[in-house]
């Protein structure tokens, strides 16, 4: 048993010092890192989300509406043996040292959550402990939510002096005494753009923030056993209004499952191009290694060996490889993991549980199928090679593996895409994508290099023999190339056009446009309010009121989610309308179909787009349910909106007096420049249930959103990169003998050392910048067109990036081709003699 | 053996008292042993022996591919031995062209970019491809310039290399059994080729070959047996 160890060590040794077999055990590594580090990562966001499903919304079921909770709700749970708490969700300011920030406030009753739990740690502990090892404590919000304290996300936390950690809700004052880490329906939640403030119900009305017509969430939880659920839905659902809506855990499980699922597969799908690439590079390799042993198999049968036991034996050996390289590989995964676990808890607050082992199982499961059906196809190919190779020397070299080595790894390919994925029709979209992109590409890069060849007349310089050499396999150098132009795109266009899109809308928005918006205005602010905006702003908009209504019945029939196919229409018949009335179309909206108000008389305009998802026309007759008021008109006219103005738009806006009775709140719009924290807290001290929302905030937050999960996916793209390398070096392995021979005629016909060494770094060079180039290019465009069709604004790309991706693409693969054959830069030419 | 180098003309290539051995594990072996020879500008001159006698061996330490393990090399004048890879490089750009007996033409080149290559490693300054097409057409491979090699026979795989070799217009042409893997009739026709285009460029050709035939066309002929000079 010893010595059978010994020897396989040995082979170990042997074959390690191949570079063939080195690309292969590097690719595979890659290969087991990226499913390791993504497939971990996954397991970790699932894991916190199955930490929660009991806890998922808090209970085992809730009613939710967006008035104020029946009593009778409550009662007749109570009667039937459930336990209930409540809570009531809204936006509202919050006044931190004399800041003004827009927070998402959760009045929560004292047994909130009946299932799950809130984890939270001590303020001070953040203060101290920020990125630490510090444990969070955990426990239920009535053990701990005291009168008079709140809990806060951890962005709010951080603005906390500790010292005097107070926040002012509307006219109460809270001190801050812990950071919430995570909350029922809040894996996801610190995403959001307001963050959390956690206070006490009971002290909720001392606020004076919520009023009849205000945007809150009211809910009520119960808890208990399936028997007395079930009873409390039956009796319940047929009392339920049209604002009002009954989740059971389950239901809602399986809407965040799919969220997930969704983030987890995205992931996959980004590394997808990684692992196909580093497929590519292992089968180089494998290649590589065939070509060395090419005669092995021919060998054995010539000594009288059986091939059965030749292939038992290579199966082994194989087996015997791929296990250690793939738990290595899962090893280093878990670290990258970890790290970027790291960042998000730095970034984020959010705290992920420890992953589980199945990821690393299926990854050494992975690394063990992608060697064995790599390697053993060619390993079988060995057996077919004639013994009478060994007579004829150069006769082996004709000998190919045949379709059946590209026929395993193309299924290879298709598995793991279909594991990554987790949908075989979703696999094939992206593996379709991919081959399309690849082809452009390849097209592109194909006449591009055509091109350069026809153009550039021949001439002594290094970077003219190295075009030539790449010109000279110009179908290759196109595939080598796109491999690369595909990373450059990615990365320019999620680390550079994403940027400057962004900055380019912000410059597109005119000058004068509002950048407050004053919610939650009540009728009798409406006046005071108006005189304070005319001496403080530099300009306002008109008060809007605003009622909020459910759209019941379109055309006499009774209207719910069940009655459309399409998300939008579902969103817009499950979720309240901010409706408001005119007597005109607000600026920046555009009469597309129908009359006028003041030709047509009352009746409602609607959206183009809302028109369009829920079906209607001219003529089709809405009916709203507005605080418990029935409001019945047509629909007299389309219109479209600019939805960039940064002034108030509606989906439906009704014409003046439609909504005379029903309960309101105002909305306005101003632009106040430079002093806008001064101005919310003018407006807090005066008017605490007015909420002030900052446009330039809210962008800036939106910004750092797009901008964590653009460098998570440039971070899974810098992988893309490094698998193209990986492909780069198996193929530049594949000619090492060409090479070796080119170099060594170069060198007899006077090439210096340095002149061969700025040709191979011309070459690659020259490569690298096309593709730089390519992708670049297509980036810079694409960004373009989604400016100029999508979301119809100018963007003039930065022609400098272009440069810079060539540049940057020329130095990384002039860097990595030289690399890998500088050690032929020593080949003597005297080789070349004598055959 | 035929070994006095005409006095009338300088010396381009020579050797004095050349060794070159080669170790294998605790053996040293003998490759080339006091190899004395001088030969003149514009002559043809071969060396000739039996396989292993050591006369590619010979040809590399002429020609600076390799270095000797005693004893000189000149060639163009310059002593070899107090020249470095690189300088020896340099000394053969555009001076010493080269055929050898497996053609060595890049594959996926065609004739003329072959040719060209020679051309762009020389810096010669203008008109490459036209040069090189001339260089084609000079020795009978006119309509095949495009042509890669794997789309020529044996003999026009030579033929393009000679007109690699010879597009720089080469002061010294070394060919290494250049016939060696060619049929009798081709090897006759290349053979002419390559005399014709010495004597036409006023070349020095330094030439390998087991054919004694082919040797005994050289204006010096000179014999190795087990690494020796014999006469």
């Amino acid at each position: 048993m010893k010595a059978q160890w010994c020897s396989r060590l040995g082979q170990f040794r042997r074959e390690f010092r191949l570079a063939e077999f080195r690309l292969l055990l590097m690719a595979l590594f890659f290969v087991a890192t990226a499913l390791s580090a993504v497939g971990l990562f996954g397991d970790r966001v699932e894991r916190a989300m199955q930490l929660q499903t009991g806890a998922l919304i808090g209970a085992d079921a809730l009613i939710s509406s967006t008035r104020p909770i029946a009593d009778e709700y409550t009662t007749l749970a109570r009667a039937m043996g459930l336990d209930t708490a409540q809570t009531v969700s809204f936006l509202s300011m919050a006044v931190i040292d004399n800041d003004s920030r827009l927070a998402r406030v959760k009045a929560v009753s004292d047994n909130y959550p009946l299932r799950g739990s809130v984890i939270s740690r001590a303020i001070a502990d953040v203060k101290e402990t920020t990125g630490s090892n510090a444990e969070p404590i955990e426990g239920r919000s009535d053990a701990i939510l005291q009168p008079g304290n709140a809990w806060v996300a951890t962005s709010l936390a951080r603005g906390l002096d500790n010292t005097d950690s107070s926040l002012t809700l509307g006219r109460s004052t809270f001190k801050a005494t812990r950071q919430i880490l995570l909350e029922p329906q809040g894996s996801l939640g610190s995403f959001r753009i307001a963050p959390r403030i956690f206070i006490r119900l009971d002290q909720l009305d001392d606020t004076g923030l919520i009023s009849p017509a205000s945007r809150a969430s009211f809910r009520l939880l119960v808890r208990g056993t399936q028997a007395e659920l079930d009873q409390f839905a039956d009796a319940i659902e047929p009392r339920l209004q049209p604002y009002e809506r009954m989740d059971v855990a389950d239901l809602r499980r399986d809407e965040v499952s799919s969220t997930v699922g969704r983030v987890v597969s995205y992931l996959n799908l980004s590394i997808l191009v990684s692992v196909i690439l580093a497929i590519v590079a292992m089968a180089l390799g494998a290649q590589g290694l065939w070509r060395r042993q090419i005669h092995a198999g021919a060998l054995l049968r010539c000594l009288g060996g059986s091939h059965k036991k030749w292939l038992r034996s290579q199966a082994l050996w194989y087996l015997g490889v791929a296990i250690p390289v793939g738990l290595a590989g899962a090893a280093f995964g878990a670290l990258l993991q970890w790290f970027a676990v790291m960042l998000v808890h730095s970034a984020s607050g959010v705290s992920l549980p420890p992953p589980g082992i199945s990821p690393v199982i299926e990854v050494i499961t992975l690394s063990v199928v992608a060697i064995l059906a790599i390697m053993l196809p060619l390993v079988f190919a060995q057996g077919r090679v004639p013994v009478m190779t060994l007579l004829r020397s150069g006769q082996g070299d004709r000998i190919q593996a045949g379709s059946i080595g590209v026929l395993s790894v193309v299924i290879l390919i298709a598995v793991l895409s279909v594991v990554l994925a987790g949908d075989i029709k979703l696999a094939g979209i992206v593996l379709l994508a991919l081959a399309v992109a690849g082809v452009l590409f390849w097209i592109i890069i194909r006449v591009l290099l055509g091109g350069l060849a026809a153009a550039v007349p021949a001439h002594s310089s290094a970077l003219y023999i190295g075009l030539k050499n790449l010109t000279s396999n110009a179908r290759r150098s196109a595939w080598l190339a796109s491999a690369f132009g595909v990373t450059v795109f990615a990365l320019v266009l999620l680390g550079v056009v994403r940027g400057d899109l962004f900055d380019a809308w912000s410059k597109s928005v005119p000058a004068d446009a509002p950048n407050l918006f004053l919610v939650n205005i009540q009728p009798d602010e409406v006046e005071p309010i108006g005189q304070f905006l005319d001496a403080q702003a530099e300009s306002r908009e008109r008060f809007y009121a605003i009622f909020r209504g459910r759209l019941i019945m379109i055309d006499g029939k009774t209207v719910s989610e069940d009655s459309f196919d399409n998300d939008s229409a579902r969103h817009r018949a499950s979720h309240e309308f901010n409706l408001t009335e005119s007597d005109s179309l607000p600026e920046g909206n555009q009469l597309i179909e129908g009359k006028s108000f003041a030709v047509s008389g009352p009746g409602f305009s609607v959206e183009e787009g809302t028109a369009e998802s829920l079906g209607l026309g001219i003529g089709s007759i809405l009916f709203f349910d507005v605080g418990g008021i029935r409001i019945e008109a047509p629909v007299v006219n389309i219109r479209s909106v600019r939805w960039d103005s940064m002034r108030p738009n509606f989906f439906v806006l009704g014409s003046d007096g439609l909504f005379a009775d029903a309960p309101r709140t105002y909305i306005t719009a101003a632009r106040v420049v430079d002093k806008t924290g001064r101005f919310t807290r003018m407006v807090n001290k005066d008017y605490p249930a007015v909420t002030v929302i900052d446009l330039e905030m809210i962008i800036k937050r939106l910004r750092d959103l797009v901008d964590q999960a653009s460098t998570a996916v440039s971070v899974v793209f810098l992988f893309t990169l490094a698998a193209a390398l990986l492909v780069l070096i198996g193929v530049l392995q594949g000619q090492r003998q060409a090479r070796r021979a080119e170099i060594a005629l170069l060198k007899t016909f006077g090439a210096s050392r340095s002149i061969v060494r700025r040709t191979v770094v011309a070459e690659f060079a020259l490569l690298g910048a096309i593709a730089g180039l390519v992708g670049g290019g297509l980036a810079l465009f694409s960004g373009y067109m989604l400016a100029d069709q999508v979301f119809g604004f100018i963007y003039d790309p930065a022609w400098r990036w272009l440069f810079l991706s060539a540049a940057g693409a020329a130095v990384v693969v002039g860097a990595t081709g030289y690399w890998s054959i500088r050690s032929l830069m020593a080949v003597r030419p005297v080789r070349l003699l004598a055959g | 053996m035929q070994s006095n180098p005409s006095t009338t003309r300088s010396t381009v290539v020579s050797s004095h008292a050349l060794f070159k051995s080669v170790h294998l594990g605790n053996e040293t072996i003998d490759i080339l042993e006091d190899v004395t020879l001088n030969i003149a500008d514009n002559t043809t001159a071969a060396v000739s022996g039996t396989s292993g006698s050591g006369k590619t061996t010979l040809l590399g330490l002429l020609a600076g591919l390799d270095t000797p393990s005693h004893g000189e090399v000149k060639l163009l004048g310059e002593s070899l031995s107090e020249l470095d890879e690189d300088r020896r490089a340099s000394l053969r750009r555009g001076r010493v062209g080269f055929v050898f007996q497996s053609f060595h033409l890049l594959p996926n080149l065609t004739a003329v970019e072959n040719v060209s290559l020679a051309l762009e490693v020389a810096g010669q300054p203008d008109s490459i491809e036209t040069r090189a097409s001339e260089a084609l057409e000079r020795v009978g491979l006119g309509q095949r310039l495009k042509h890669l090699p794997s789309q020529l026979s044996g003999g026009e795989q030579q033929r393009v290399a000679l007109a690699r070799a010879m597009s720089v217009r080469p002061r010294v042409l070394f060919a290494d059994e250049p016939t060696g893997n060619l049929d009798h009739r081709t090897s006759s026709q290349i053979a002419d080729l390559i005399f014709e285009l010495t004597t036409e460029l006023e070349s020095t050709l330094v030439l390998v070959t087991h054919d004694r035939m082919l040797a005994d066309r050289c204006d010096v002929h000179y014999r190795l047996e087990d690494g020796r000079l014999v006469i």
